[in-house]
């Protein structure tokens, strides 16, 4: 697994590539957290070149976003991890756990980003 | 029934390579890309599981991991020594609860469930055993192909004469039976040419069978002793039972 790390104004975006098994999810989650520690709370997952996913890999997605929505900004507004660009098989892992409707899904980053 | 079996240690990183071996399996049972992948996802959530529950508290455990193709299902066995921990006996999550309510756990043994037909474990005082099977559509059954190829297959003529069988090999064949009754004389490229779709079809795990020799190009395969390397046979329905034998196997 790859992270790559783009920082925007309005979010942080990493990008995954190859396989978020059990092996590689750490990693994800200790990127995700440096983040937090420097007060980054609006990140964009762009997963379009992930190949695979496993349940420790959805574990981080779904514990970061729990972290991340406990950061407000006013009621209205604050942290989230949004995710970009699922390709069909992470799709249907998405579909198969409910993940579907737990995140906030864009096609691309572009609108990801855009959505903060 | 084909059928293997890899040990390796109860760590992460022996994930990559039990991918590698349950490959071996999906390929072999020629299971669809999507199979293939619902048996490699739900394998690795029982190793993970394995990894991280029963081995908990160890860093030398293994897992013995075998497969077994018969009738149409792919059956995958992992085999530990560590504490009992039965995954069917774990909760399966409200996967339609709200975001707020919603738990981050026990989604590894949920997905087993849904990626395999059936998930059994038994535990004795030698260790746990998990059994995944997944049922799998039966691959199209192409019967052998059969070419008959006619004159010299000589550096001159075995190209021509070998195009037809490595179109067919182009296009995925498995299953071919090469008819040498015509064939008059078979030199060194000749030999070479029939080795090479030996080769290939090896690699898919498919069959080559020869048939109809000609005494003097029998002699040639005698001399070099590729007699013993290819599968000859007298007339064109012994190959093909051959064949079939082996599709069976």
């Amino acid at each position: 697994m790859e992270i790559t790390h783009k920082r925007m104004n309005r979010a942080d975006l990493l990008s995954i590539r190859g396989r978020l098994d059990a092996m590689h999810a750490p990693a994800l989650k200790q990127q995700i957290e440096s983040l937090f520690a420097e007060g980054r709370y609006r990140i964009v997952l762009d997963l379009s070149e992930l190949e695979y996913i496993a349940s420790p890999g959805l574990r981080v997605l779904i514990e970061a976003r729990k972290k991340a929505r406990d950061w407000k900004l006013t009621d209205l507004e604050g942290g989230d991890i949004r995710l970009a660009g699922l390709p069909d098989r992470i799709r249907e892992v998405f579909d198969l756990t409910g993940f579907t409707s737990l995140f906030e899904i864009f096609a691309n980053t572009t609108e990801a980003v855009g959505s903060f | 029934m084909p059928s293997a079996s890899l040990t390796v240690p109860a760590q992460l990183d022996s994930l990559a390579v039990i991918s590698e071996f349950i490959n071996s399996a999906t390929h072999r049972a020629q299971m669809s890309e999507r199979e293939a992948w619902q048996v490699q996802l739900a394998v690795d959530e029982a190793a993970t599981n394995i990894i991280q529950h029963a081995y908990a508290d160890s860093d030398t455990g293994v897992i013995t991991l075998q497969w077994l193709i018969e009738a149409g299902e792919l059956q995958i066995t992992l085999v530990d020594n560590g504490r009992p921990f039965d995954p069917t006996q774990v909760p399966a999550p409200d996967i339609h609860s709200p975001f707020e309510d919603r738990q981050a756990g026990g989604l590894g043994i949920y997905l087993m469930h849904k990626l395999m037909d059936t998930v059994a474990f038994e535990f004795d005082d030698t260790g746990n055993t998990l059994v995944l099977c997944k049922r799998f559509a039966a691959p199209n059954v192409v019967s052998a192909q059969r070419f008959t190829l006619e004159g010299r297959l000589d550096a001159r003529g075995t190209t021509a004469a070998l195009a037809p069988v490595n179109a067919a090999l182009a296009a995925g064949a498995r299953s071919i039976l090469i008819d040498l009754q015509h064939v008059t004389f078979l030199s060194s490229s000749g030999l070479r040419a029939l080795l090479l779709v030996r080769r290939s079809l090896n690699e898919r795990h498919g069959a080559l069978a020869l048939c109809g020799l000609q005494a003097q190009v029998e002699e040639v395969f005698i001399m070099t002793g590729f007699a013993q390397v290819f599968e000859i046979f007298r007339t064109a329905a012994d190959a093909l039972a051959h064949i079939e034998s082996r599709e069976q196997a």
